[in-house]
């Protein structure tokens, strides 16, 4: 069995595939990477030999994501390369990827063969990223798995700041204060989130006419997809796999096709 | 009474100490390339040091400026950018304590920190006592801002040369008569008359530079690239701190040998090999110049190059027989294509030609744009420039946006992340 774990700011994602069975996922798994990543990826990866009844030897593992550095455990291929592996493998319309990960964003060029023509990434700010939306929430008082009940009902979407997540926390104490609806200020927040990605995909894709396929966290709001769309118009897709484990995936179809040696 | 110059003793000690360190702790044939540079800070500052002392006048000058025209006074040119990056740069506090306080007084927080380093010191009353400043209205309309904080407020007198729009023989002929005019005001203010045959001394040294940086560069162009990545930052202060003075001559002198040598033997001078050529459309970062070691033997990414250090022009000829209007015609022409300068004080398009030509000449696999959050024209073309470089030369383009001045603003770990996932897209 093969395994990919994609060690994010916040998450751990972890993927298993089967490669004598046509690469079939197996497991995917999740546990959260803040504070000690070493253990956590330690206990993630005991979890899954113990729920797979796999010896040491029977699951090979690689590793990737923003806070995999930080692992002494190896071998790391570069998130870039795995997410470009990971859409390249599991979808079809593959030239633009948009990821909204934890704490950065990566908008990917790749040609037909899965290579990365060209990338970029929001700058330090997280702003527009998961964290973002994960702090406006909090300000609520709502689960980030409810933005798109409340997203969707909105009829008036107030404008967030969308320079800096501290401001727009605050912004939105404010506008609480002021008495704005809930549904208006996630909505806002959405669509400030597709503010901030939008000139970063123009600025690679300025040709788009493709589907555009959205990953990561954030990539399971269909308020963020519809927002994007029509924005964008054109059409925007998750891929076939949970979007949140496409990096992990390519990072374990990668393991796949490169010998450890050349890692 | 003496003049007040403690940033430059502190510069003088900082200097001292580093250049002790390194040439007792670090092996001989390593980092040669820093030792020369500090060997050459170390005696320059003396000097200056102690011609202040001797109550000789001080000259503030801004960095994109032929400072060489202040040899014709007996007097001790400093450059208030240099001061500003070599605190940054030599200082584990950096000049981020001038910043806020410049920040404070009122200064905006997104203007450039080469000046505001400066502005911050003399708001401590940590200034040096200048008798005159001259700047150039050049390269951009911060710098120009920045300096009337000297002006206005601390009441130096400043003097400023018009610099044109168009970089043509009639705008060349125009700048030339403003260093003229320049050099006739410090005259009245220094009560000192000028002395040319020692601008022609500054020239000579000048044109020894600038030939041996030409050198140095065509040597750069080897693979692997001969020079170590800190050339660039230290070239820079080079470029600003040393202008027309004799360091600046050995310091290239010191790199052109050290280069020679290394491309005759093609004996390795760092352990990782050169994996990726990285050139640096604008500048490298200054607030830790460790970030160029590990560039070098982290990634085995060198910088084959970057604005401040390539000339767009050459010596200026016949130097011995020339007349005052000659050499006076030769530093305009320099000033106005000096790096930084030629890119940012006229049309946009000679800087993407420029960038084009540079990582064509030095076989660039990459190029990495430091968005300094100052510097808003070379910023605003960092779009354009992805395009021009992908298109015509076929190289991806990373941009970093940061402060190279301040390292609160994006960290040595966050520029070094990027970098490295930059490169792990391109191997």
């Amino acid at each position: 069995m093969i395994c990919g774990i994609d060690v994010g700011s916040i998450l751990i994602k972890a993927i298993v595939l089967d490669e004598k069975n046509s690469n079939d996922i197996v497991l995917q798994e999740i546990g959260k990477s803040i504070g000690n990543p070493e253990e956590s990826v330690t206990t993630l990866i005991n979890n899954i030999r113990k729920k797979l009844r796999l010896k040491k030897r029977d699951l090979q593992i690689a590793f990737t994501g923003r806070n995999c550095e930080n692992l002494t455990m190896n071998p790391k291929i570069a998130e870039l390369n795995c997410l470009a592996e990971g859409i390249h493998t599991s979808s079809d319309h593959n030239r633009i990827i948009v990821d909204i990960g934890g704490f950065t964003n990566k908008i990917i060029k790749i040609d037909e063969t899965g290579r990365i023509m060209d990338y970029l990434m929001n700058n330090i700010c997280s702003s527009g990223s998961g964290v973002f939306i994960s702090l406006i929430c909090k300000s609520l008082g709502i689960d980030i798995m409810e933005i798109d009940t409340y997203a969707f009902k909105s009829e008036h979407p107030h404008p967030i700041s969308s320079q800096c997540s501290i401001f727009a926390e605050t912004e939105v104490i404010y506008l609480m204060n002021e008495g704005k609806q809930i549904e208006d200020i996630v909505a806002g927040a959405c669509k400030s989130i597709t503010g901030r990605l939008i000139p970063l995909i123009l600025k690679i894709g300025r040709e788009i006419n493709q589907v555009l396929m959205l990953t990561g966290g954030l990539a399971k709001s269909e308020f963020i997809k519809q927002d994007l769309m029509e924005q964008l118009h054109i059409e925007v897709k998750n891929p076939s796999i949970d979007p949140i484990f496409t990096c992990a995936y390519g990072c374990a179809r990668s393991l796949q096709n490169t010998s450890k040696e050349e890692i | 009474m003496k003049a007040n110059v403690k940033p430059v003793e502190m510069l003088y000690e900082a200097s001292q100490t580093t250049l002790g360190l390194i040439e007792g702790a670090v092996p001989k044939h390593e980092m040669q390339i820093l030792k020369s540079f500090f060997r050459c800070m170390e005696s320059n500052l003396r000097i200056k040091l102690e011609q202040i002392a001797e109550g000789k006048p001080i000259i503030g000058h801004h960095f994109a400026f032929p400072s060489e025209v202040f040899s014709c006074f007996d007097a001790v040119p400093i450059c208030v950018e240099a001061i500003s990056y070599l605190f940054s740069a030599l200082f584990t506090t950096g000049s981020e304590k001038y910043y806020d306080l410049a920040n404070s007084w009122g200064h905006p927080y997104h203007s450039c920190t080469s000046q505001k380093g400066m502005i911050g010191m003399a708001l401590e009353h940590n200034f040096i006592d200048f008798d005159v400043i001259a700047i150039p209205s050049a390269p951009c309309d911060n710098t120009i801002a920045s300096y009337q904080f000297f002006s206005e407020h601390l009441n130096i007198p400043t003097i400023v040369a018009d610099m044109p729009y168009y970089h043509n023989s009639r705008g060349y002929e125009y700048y030339s008569n403003e260093l003229e005019s320049m050099i006739q005001e410090l005259s009245t203010i220094l009560n000192q008359e000028p002395n040319y045959e020692r601008l022609r001394q500054s020239i000579i040294y000048s044109n020894h530079a600038v030939e041996n940086l030409a050198e140095i560069n065509n040597l750069r162009r080897s693979i692997p690239c001969p020079v170590e990545s800190v050339f660039n930052p230290i070239g820079s202060a080079v470029q600003n701190f040393f202008s027309g003075q004799v360091e600046k001559e050995i310091f290239y002198n010191e790199v052109l040998e050290i280069a020679r040598e290394r491309v005759r033997t093609k004996k390795a001078w760092r352990e990782t090999d050169e994996r990726v050529r990285s050139f640096w459309p604008y500048m490298s970062v200054f607030f830790d110049i460790t970030f160029c070691e590990w560039l070098d033997r982290k990634l085995g990414m060198p910088i084959v190059t970057d604005i401040f250090n390539y000339f767009f022009f050459g010596p200026i000829k016949n130097i011995e027989s020339l007349d005052t209007k000659g050499m006076i015609d030769g530093l305009a022409y320099q000033s106005m294509e000096y790096p930084m300068v030629r890119q940012s004080e006229s049309f946009a398009s000679v800087f993407f030609e420029d960038a084009v030509n540079l990582a064509h000449q030095f076989s660039a696999d990459c190029a990495i744009f430091t968005a300094h959050i100052g510097c808003k024209q070379s910023a605003s073309m960092i779009q354009l420039m992805r395009e021009i470089l992908k298109e015509e030369v076929g190289i991806p383009m990373l941009t970093i946006e940061m402060d190279i001045g301040d390292k609160r603003m994006t960290s040595l770990e966050t520029i070094k992340k990027k970098v490295l996932e930059f490169t792990q897209t391109l191997l």
